[in-house]
C-alpha cells in the first residue's frame, strides 16, 4: 500500500486535500449560523431572548435620540417646521404606515423568523440530513476512496497484471519472436539444408548419372568388345573350318573367288552362290566345297550375333 | 605357321543386323588333289563274261596320274553303288571325297559295249553330268580315257589330254644279239603300245603333226641320217630331208604346213623352215655355231632353238622370218630341247644343274625358271595338249624310262612302261578322231 501510495503521490495529495477541504467546510458552516440578526428591534420574537430584548431597545433608545435631534433641528428649522409638520403628518402618515409597515414587517419578521426557524429547522435537518449526507458521502467518499484505492489496486493490480501480461506477452512475444527467429532460421536452416540436400542429391543423381552412363558407356564398351571377340573368334573358327576344308587346287596363287553363303540358324549351309568368279573353274569349285564341306558352320553363342552370319561373304584368296 | 586373317566388316560399333554382309577372307588352302571316288562299274551282262577292261580303274588311274585328282582306293569305299538310286551321299562325306562317280556297262550287241557313268558333287548332293557312250572292246580303254577326259574337263574347266597318245623311242637287244630300235605310240597310261617303225637303226627326235595322224622322225637308216614322215595309222611314209651332213630335229609348225629342221648341208648346223607343200626350204639362223632343236611357238610367228653361239648351249628365239636371234635362257651353263607350252607362256627345256641333266621351266612372262625333275639324265621334254603335264625321259636301273611331272612340279611320276630303253617321248596333240567321238 505504502509503496503504491509513494508510487502515486498526485493520487494520495488529492486525497489529503479534499479531506482538510472537508474538514473546514465542516467548521465554517458552524460559525455562518451565529451571526443571523433579528430584522426589527420591536420586533417580538415569539421566543425572543432577553439579551436580544436589551440590544434592541438600545438601538431603538438610540435611534429616537436621534429622531429627537431631528426634531428639534426641525423646530429650529420653523417654516420648515409647518413642512415639516406636513412633512411629519406626512412623515407619521407614513411612520403610521410605516408602523403598519413595521407592524407588518414585525408580522413579516415573525413569520419570518417562524419561517425562518422552520428553515432553520428545515435547514438543521437538511444540514442533518446534508451531515449526514456528507457522512455518507465521507462514507462514499471514504467508499469511494477504498473503491478507488480498491480501484487503484486493482488498477495496479490490472497495471500488474497488463505489466505482467506485457511482460507476458512481450515474452510471449519475444519467444514467440525468438520461435519465430528460431523457426525461420530453422527453416532457413532447413531450406540450406534442403538446398544443400537437393543440391547433393542433384550432385549425387549426376555422379549416379555418370556413373551410370559410363557404366553403361562401360557395358556397351564392352559388350561391343564382347561382340567383336565373339564375332571375331566365330568368325575365326568359321576361317580356320572352311581352310581346313579347302583343298586348293595346284597353282592357284593370285586367283580369287567370291562367294555369297545363306546359312542356317545352326550353321548348316543353305545356300552357297559364287558371285564372283575366278575365271578357273576348279578353283570356283574347291571354294564351293571348302564352304559345302565345312558344314555347319560354328556359329556365335549368342542368336543376336549369330543371325549377322546368316548370310556370309566368301572372299577366297590363296597367298594375300 | 598357320597364319589367321579375317577381316570383319561390320557398319560401325553398333552390331545391327542389317544389310551389311559378314565378309571372310579365306587365304589357306592345302594345295592338294580333288579327292575322287571312282566306284567299280556294274556289268549288266553275262557274269561270267565281264567287259575286258574295268573301265573305273583306267578312269581312277587316269585322273590320278594328273596330279590333280587323288582316287580313293577300291577298298576304303564304304559302299559300292552303280546306279544313281544306290548312292548315299553321306558314305562318301564321311570319306571328305568331293566327287563320285559311278557307271555301269551293258553289252551291246557282238562285241559291243554301252558304258554309262555319272559323276555326282558330293556336298552339293547332285550329279553334276552323266554319259552313255557306245564303244567296242578294242575301244573300251580309250572309252575310259575319254571318260576321264570329260570329269577333268568338268571339274578343272581344262580339257583332259588322257585320250592323246605318246610317241617315243625304245631300244632293245633282241633274241639275236641285235639292237632293235622302235618308234612307237601308246595311250598316255602307257597301255595300247604300238610301233609304227622299226629298225636296226637308231631312230630319234619323233614329232607329231598338229594334227597327230602324222610323225616325223628322223632315221638313222643306211648310216645317213634322214628325216622322215610317216603317217601314223597308215605306217605310209615319205623321206623329206637327207641332205648332206645333218638331217634333225624336226618340228612341225602350229598349221601343218612347215616343218622346221637343222640341215648342216651348208657344213655348220643352222634352222631351216621346209614349205611341206613345195618342199622348198628356207634358212632361218647362219651362224658358225651349232643351231639345233628348233621348236614352233603356237602362234606360228617365231621358233626357239638350242645354240651354243654364246659358248655355251643356250636357248635362243628367232622370228619364222629371219633376223637376229635373241637369246631367252640365262640359267645355268647348259640349256637345251627347248618346247612351247600350248598357250605359249611357258618353255620347257633340259637344263644343266650341278652336273645332272633335268627338266626345267621358264615362264617367258616371269621369267620364273624352276628346275621339274630330280633325275641324273633327263632329257626330251614335251608338254601334255592341255599343258598340265610335261612328259620326258628319264634314266633308272642304267635305261631310260618315261616319266612326267605336273607343270607346276607338284607331281611326278614314272609311267608305266616296260619295254627296255625308253627315249625321246612326244605327247601327241589332241587326236581328232578320239575328240570326235
Amino acid at each position: 500500500m505504502l509503496a503504491v501510495l509513494k508510487q502515486n503521490p498526485v493520487a494520495l495529495l488529492l486525497a489529503v486535500l479534499l479531506h482538510l477541504g472537508l474538514a473546514v467546510l465542516l467548521v465554517v458552516g458552524i460559525d455562518w449560523r451565529e451571526p443571523v440578526k433579528p430584522i426589527g428591534a420591536d420586533v417580538v420574537v415569539v421566543q425572543a431572548q432577553l439579551v436580544d430584548q436589551e440590544k434592541l431597545d438600545a438601538e431603538a433608545s438610540k435611534r429616537q435620540a436621534a429622531e429627537r435631534e431631528k426634531l428639534e433641528k426641525a423646530a429650529a428649522a420653523e417654516r420648515a417646521e409647518q413642512e415639516k409638520a406636513e412633512a411629519l403628518k406626512k412623515r407619521r402618515a407614513e411612520e403610521k404606515r410605516k408602523l403598519a409597515e413595521l407592524e407588518q414587517q414585525k408580522k413579516q419578521r415573525k413569520e419570518e423568523q417562524a419561517r425562518k426557524a422552520a428553515e432553520e429547522k428545515k435547514r438543521a435537518e437538511a444540514e442533518k440530513v446534508r451531515l449526514a449526507e456528507l457522512k455518507r458521502k465521507e462514507e462514499e467518499q471514504k467508499k469511494s476512496q477504498e473503491a478507488e484505492k480498491k480501484r487503484l489496486a486493482e488498477l495496479e493490480e490490472k497495471r500488474e497484471l497488463e505489466q505482467k501480461r506485457l511482460k507476458e506477452e512481450q515474452a510471449a512475444r519475444e519467444k514467440a519472436e525468438a520461435e519465430a527467429k528460431a523457426k525461420a532460421e530453422a527453416k532457413k536452416k532447413a531450406e540450406i539444408e534442403a538446398q544443400k540436400k537437393a543440391e547433393a542429391e542433384r550432385k549425387r543423381r549426376a555422379e549416379a548419372k555418370a556413373r551410370a552412363d559410363r557404366e553403361a558407356e562401360l557395358q556397351a564398351q564392352y559388350q561391343a568388345e564382347a561382340d567383336a571377340s565373339e564375332i571375331g573368334q566365330a568368325t575365326a573358327l568359321i576361317q580356320q573350318k572352311v581352310e581346313r576344308n579347302w583343298l586348293r587346287p595346284p597353282g592357284t596363287d593370285g586367283l580369287k573367288c567370291t562367294l555369297r553363303v545363306r546359312l542356317g540358324a545352326s550353321g548348316s549351309v543353305l545356300l552357297v552362290n559364287v558371285v564372283k568368279s575366278s575365271g578357273n573353274i576348279a578353283f570356283d569349285r574347291s571354294v564351293e566345297a571348302a564352304v559345302r564341306k565345312a558344314d555347319p558352320l560354328p556359329m556365335p553363342r549368342s542368336s543376336r550375333l549369330a543371325a549377322q552370319f546368316r548370310d556370309i561373304e566368301f572372299v577366297f584368296e590363296p597367298g594375300s | 605357321m598357320k597364319r589367321l586373317f579375317f577381316l570383319v566388316l561390320l557398319l560401325g560399333a553398333s552390331l545391327q543386323v542389317n544389310s551389311s554382309t559378314l565378309t571372310i577372307e579365306i587365304t589357306q588352302g592345302a594345295e592338294g588333289a580333288l579327292p575322287i571316288a571312282v566306284v567299280p562299274f556294274g556289268w549288266r551282262g553275262d557274269p561270267a563274261g565281264p567287259p575286258p577292261q574295268e573301265v573305273a580303274e583306267i578312269i581312277a588311274a587316269d585322273l590320278g596320274r594328273s596330279g590333280r585328282f587323288k582316287p580313293l582306293p577300291t577298298k576304303e569305299m564304304l559302299a559300292r553303288p552303280t546306279s544313281g538310286d544306290e548312292v548315299d551321299f553321306r558314305d562318301w562325306r564321311a570319306l571328305n571325297v568331293e566327287n563320285l562317280v559311278i557307271g555301269e556297262v551293258s553289252p551291246n550287241g557282238p562285241g559291243g559295249f554301252i558304258v554309262k557313268f555319272y559323276l555326282y558333287d558330293v556336298f552339293r548332293g547332285e550329279q553334276v553330268t552323266g554319259y552313255s557312250i557306245p564303244t567296242t572292246a578294242s575301244d573300251l580303254r580309250a572309252t575310259a580315257h575319254g571318260i576321264a577326259d570329260i570329269i577333268y574337263e568338268t571339274l578343272t574347266g581344262q580339257p583332259g589330254a588322257f585320250a592323246t597318245r605318246i610317241a617315243y623311242v625304245t631300244s632293245e637287244r633282241n633274241a639275236q644279239g641285235e639292237d632293235q630300235v622302235e618308234l612307237r605310240i601308246a595311250d598316255t597310261d602307257g597301255y595300247n603300245t604300238q610301233a609304227i617303225v622299226s629298225s636296226k637303226d637308231p631312230i630319234m627326235s619323233p614329232a607329231w603333226s598338229p594334227d597327230g595322224r602324222r610323225l616325223a622322225y628322223v632315221s638313222f637308216e643306211k648310216a645317213q641320217p634322214s628325216v622322215w614322215v610317216q603317217e601314223v595309222f597308215t605306217g605310209k611314209r615319205e623321206k623329206i630331208a637327207s641332205f648332206k651332213g645333218i638331217n634333225g630335229a624336226p618340228a612341225w609348225s602350229p598349221d601343218g604346213r612347215f616343218l622346221a629342221l637343222t640341215l648342216s648341208k651348208d657344213g655348220n648346223p643352222d634352222i631351216f623352215v621346209m614349205d611341206m607343200a613345195r618342199r622348198s626350204l628356207r634358212p632361218i639362223t647362219r651362224h658358225w655355231s651349232i643351231d639345233t632343236e628348233p621348236s614352233w611357238a603356237p602362234d606360228g610367228k617365231s621358233l626357239v632353238f638350242t645354240s651354243d653361239r654364246g659358248g655355251s648351249p643356250q636357248i635362243y628365239q628367232v622370228s619364222v622370218n629371219g633376223g637376229e636371234p635373241k637369246r631367252v635362257s640365262f640359267e645355268g651353263k647348259y640349256n637345251a630341247r627347248a618346247s612351247f607350252s600350248p598357250d605359249g607362256k611357258i618353255l620347257t627345256m633340259v637344263t644343266r644343274v650341278d652336273g645332272q641333266y633335268r627338266i626345267a621351266t621358264l615362264d617367258l612372262e616371269t621369267r620364273d625358271f624352276r628346275v621339274m625333275s630330280t633325275g641324273r639324265l633327263d632329257e626330251s621334254p614335251s608338254f601334255a595338249p592341255n599343258g598340265s603335264m610335261i612328259i620326258y625321259a628319264a634314266r633308272a636301273n642304267g635305261k631310260g624310262v618315261l616319266a612326267a611331272v605336273s607343270t607346276d612340279g607338284r607331281v611326278q611320276q614314272r609311267l608305266r612302261i616296260q619295254e627296255g630303253d625308253v627315249r625321246e617321248p612326244v605327247w601327241s596333240p589332241y587326236l581328232q578322231q578320239e575328240r570326235n567321238r
